[in-house]
């Protein structure tokens, strides 16, 4: 109960959520173009081990993230050539991302177990120090990075005509496809953006959640953040709420012990999970009322052959 | 001047299946060895260590059987899932709770050395693992939650509770501290195959359940149901077979199978509950399902060879100091060319000279359609507007393709797309299983199904059929 001051819980709520918004906000792009990549959580670790061990080698951060980046962005393009370009089926590739990712990350990691590096560092304000406040806006790039992102796939799917063609790919990829849009080369476009954004999330983690390295860093972060797209029902900006409602779940677990909150701290630590499926419940609807199902694009997960 | 054309297959030969299989382990292992030279290891040693030295002695045989056991209990029963389009991938929670549950039996039982013990732990753990899936199809079929990820999350769910059960009320007290429970007692273990081994009787149950369920799937009308509801969901509505109770039937059964491999596991090689009971089993599985084209008998096969991945990581790691989780990697590649495998078994890639796509390819060409109607106006439209689109866009051909798909309610329609000339009737496969069930209701069925037709090739679009409800 000491420290439970306002500032500190709320950097460490945006700590927790940020790497399921940037994860999330990638997806989301993704799927609104009909595509489920289920991969995220191994285009996370890979993202994860690459700007680490980067940042081990080289020590530029700027380097770090652009290979984490880069990193999530070749998974993605490897599971949109089999997904998109030989129509497999999404959800078994996206899975077999998740299991290879696992694996190479381990591989290409087990060097940099247990090596640590500076965690990235905040920008600053003047006058933080004197308004105590304001210490919640001293955050990483990355946390002004995710804000701005958020922001301009919100204008961008809303208000520009790319977005909205991409949203008409999501939607019906027949129609589109009528309409003489490359629903394929959409659809990579979107996969490789929601690669760069996993990859970066993982970075986030490595690089300065838990500045280290080990197996499976992620811990299923990127499931929750996969969740989390429905939760929102592909609107960005209740992403943000769920993010930040998923980060404070999972730090009130920490918090819980220090509170002497009269249960295990395993029930605590399934409360995100929980969470996840009751919005599920509660998002999706019941099987009748069909009116708020329609908020699912329409050809997610299905793939498209062009006829002809 | 030629272009490729990828069109869909009716059907697919034998050889066809087989390389499907066989393909992808030899593509697999080449691009394994890429791994291994970017990590400047061997790809010889690499490969040796990992698929020919864990078999090369008996113990490690009857190590690759108690490996491919779980995975070939759970596999049948995710491919029996997937199938029917339910995407069950839970499956390690439901094994989770299996385990749990079958080993609270063996703990708290009062029929404690009474031969009713294995065969009580055995129907625990299949409620058990049927009541955890049970919860996703009933979020499935009541508030239409997505299974993929309400199954997936319940599987954190009963790995907290399994954590919650070892470090606390089920801690072995003598057990210094160690998170385990104590060690199950004779009668709830079960006794070992080959003195020596880790080869138990359970490992008799993998064969029987196999074969129950390829005569479930193949020879039952519930297989039938399951089959055409994965295939065909429009069909399968028309004729008015139950999704719901598929999902239901599906998810449980799934769930039991995967809760019955949970408790042998713990019964027949750990002895007792652990934090840790399984190796990704049920997330492996799912590759296992696919490897084995989603027949529970091909699943028994692609077991055994999934489960020489965990042996070669062992082994690996002895010989090579790779990490143990460098099995994932064989894994996530195995699956990924056995699902690219799978468009050449879908898809047949034909070179179309010049001449005959002059003919056939002009209506076919996707540069026809944009005239329809001007690009703004449409794209503010959403799935609504593309039926209304595509009747007018081509030249539909939907009536003869229904009346053939009615006269072809027998066995096969093998004999229908080799008749008909190579490129003016190809019918999917799916289409013929419609017309198999409902031939009352097949015309409304393929003239709303195939919705974009061409002058060149008559390809029904599968993909209409979206309702999953």
């Amino acid at each position: 109960m000491a420290d439970l001051s306002l500032v500190p819980f709320i950097l460490t709520v945006s700590a927790a959520s940020l790497p399921l918004l940037l994860a999330a906000t990638g997806e989301l792009v993704v799927e609104r173009s009909g595509v489920l990549n289920l991969g995220l959580e191994g285009m996370m670790l890979v993202g994860a081990v690459c700007g680490f061990i980067v940042q081990v080698e080289f020590g530029v951060s700027v380097l770090s993230l652009g290979a984490a980046w880069a990193s999530g962005m070749l998974m993605a393009g490897l599971f949109g050539i089999l997904a998109l370009g030989l129509r497999t089926n999404q959800v078994a590739t996206g899975l077999a991302l998740t299991i290879f990712g696992t694996g190479l990350s381990a591989l290409a990691g087990a060097d940099y177990v247990g090596r640590t590096v500076e965690p990235l560092s905040r920008l600053g304000f003047p006058g933080a120090d004197r308004f105590g406040w304001l210490g919640v806006f001293e955050q990483t790039f990355l946390f002004w990075f995710a804000v701005v992102m958020l922001l301009l796939v919100h204008v961008f799917l809303f208000r520009t005509r790319p977005g909205l063609v991409l949203r008409a790919v999501g939607e019906s990829h027949d129609a589109a496809h009528a309409l003489g849009y490359g629903v394929v080369r959409w659809r990579f476009g979107a996969l490789l953006f929601g690669g760069g954004m996993s990859g970066l999330a993982g970075a986030y983690i490595s690089l300065s959640y838990t500045p280290l390295w080990s197996e499976g860093l992620t811990a299923g972060r990127g499931w929750i953040a996969l969740a989390l797209v429905v939760f929102a029902a592909w609107v960005p900006w209740r992403l943000l709420l769920g993010t930040l409602l998923f980060g404070a779940i999972s730090v009130l677990e920490l918090y819980g012990q220090g509170l002497g909150i009269g249960v295990a701290p395993h029930f605590l630590a399934m409360l995100p999970y929980l969470a996840t499926v009751a919005a599920l419940a509660l998002i999706s609807g019941s099987v009748s009322g069909r009116r708020r199902r329609l908020e699912a694009p329409g050809s997610l997960a299905r793939p498209f052959s062009p006829p002809g | 001047m030629t272009r490729l054309r990828v069109e869909p297959r009716t059907s697919a030969p034998l050889s066809l299946h087989v390389a499907a299989f066989a393909v992808p382990v030899a593509a697999t292992a080449l691009l394994g060895s890429l791994v291994f030279l970017s990590f400047s290891i061997s790809p010889l040693a690499g490969l040796h260590a990992f698929f020919v030295a864990p078999v090369s002695s008996a113990h490690g045989l009857s190590e690759l059987l108690v490996k491919a056991a779980p995975l070939t209990l759970i596999g049948c029963g995710l491919a029996l899932a997937f199938r029917s389009n339910t995407w069950n991938i839970g499956a390690e929670g439901q094994f989770t709770l299996g385990a749990i549950a079958g080993c609270g039996v063996a703990l708290f039982a009062p029929w404690q050395d009474s031969a009713l013990m294995l065969p009580a732990m055995i129907l625990a753990a299949l409620a058990a693992g049927a009541f955890w899936a049970g919860i996703v199809a009933w979020l499935r079929t009541r508030f239409a939650a997505n299974e993929i990820l309400s199954s997936l999350m319940l599987v954190y769910v009963a790995q907290f509770l399994l954590l919650w059960l070892v470090q606390g009320p089920w801690r072995d007290p003598d057990g210094f501290n160690f998170p385990e429970t104590r060690l199950l007692q004779d009668a709830a273990t079960l006794s070992p195959l080959l003195p020596g081994t880790r080869l138990h009787s359970g490992v008799l149950f993998v064969l029987p359940a196999a074969v129950c369920l390829w005569l479930i799937l193949y020879r039952s009308l519930f297989g039938f149901q399951l089959r055409v509801v994965g295939a065909a969901p429009r069909a399968a509505r028309f004729a008015g077979f139950s999704r719901a109770r598929i999902i239901w039937l599906t998810l449980c059964l799934g769930g039991a199978l995967a809760g019955l491999a949970g408790t042998l596991e713990v019964s027949g090689v750990i002895g007792q509950l652990v934090p840790r009971i399984s190796p990704g089993y049920g997330f492996t599985a799912i590759i296992v399902a696919f490897l084995g084209g989603l027949h529970p008998l091909g699943v028994v096969a692609a077991a055994l060879l999934v489960a020489l991945t965990y042996l070669g990581a062992e082994t690996a790691q002895i010989l090579l100091g790779l990490p143990h989780a460098a099995a994932g990697i064989f894994q996530g590649l195995l699956l990924f060319t056995v699902l690219g495998g799978g468009f050449l078994r879908r898809y047949r890639v034909r070179v179309i000279p010049r001449a005959e796509t002059a003919t056939a390819g002009t209506a076919g060409t996707t540069k026809t359609a944009p005239s329809l109607s001007s690009p703004s106006s449409t794209i503010t439209g959403t799935t609504k507007t593309a039926p209304s689109l595509s009747p007018s866009s081509s030249t539909t051909t939907a009536p003869s393709l229904s009346s053939s798909t009615i006269t072809e309610t027998t066995k096969t329609a093998a004999p229908l797309s080799s008749s008909s000339s190579s490129l003016s009737s190809t019918t999917t496969a799916t289409e013929t299983v419609t017309g198999k069930v409902t031939t009352k209701t097949t015309p409304s069925l393929s003239s709303s199904s195939s919705s974009s037709t061409t002058a060149g090739t008559t390809k029904t679009v599968t993909k209409t059929e979206t309702d999953d409800g």
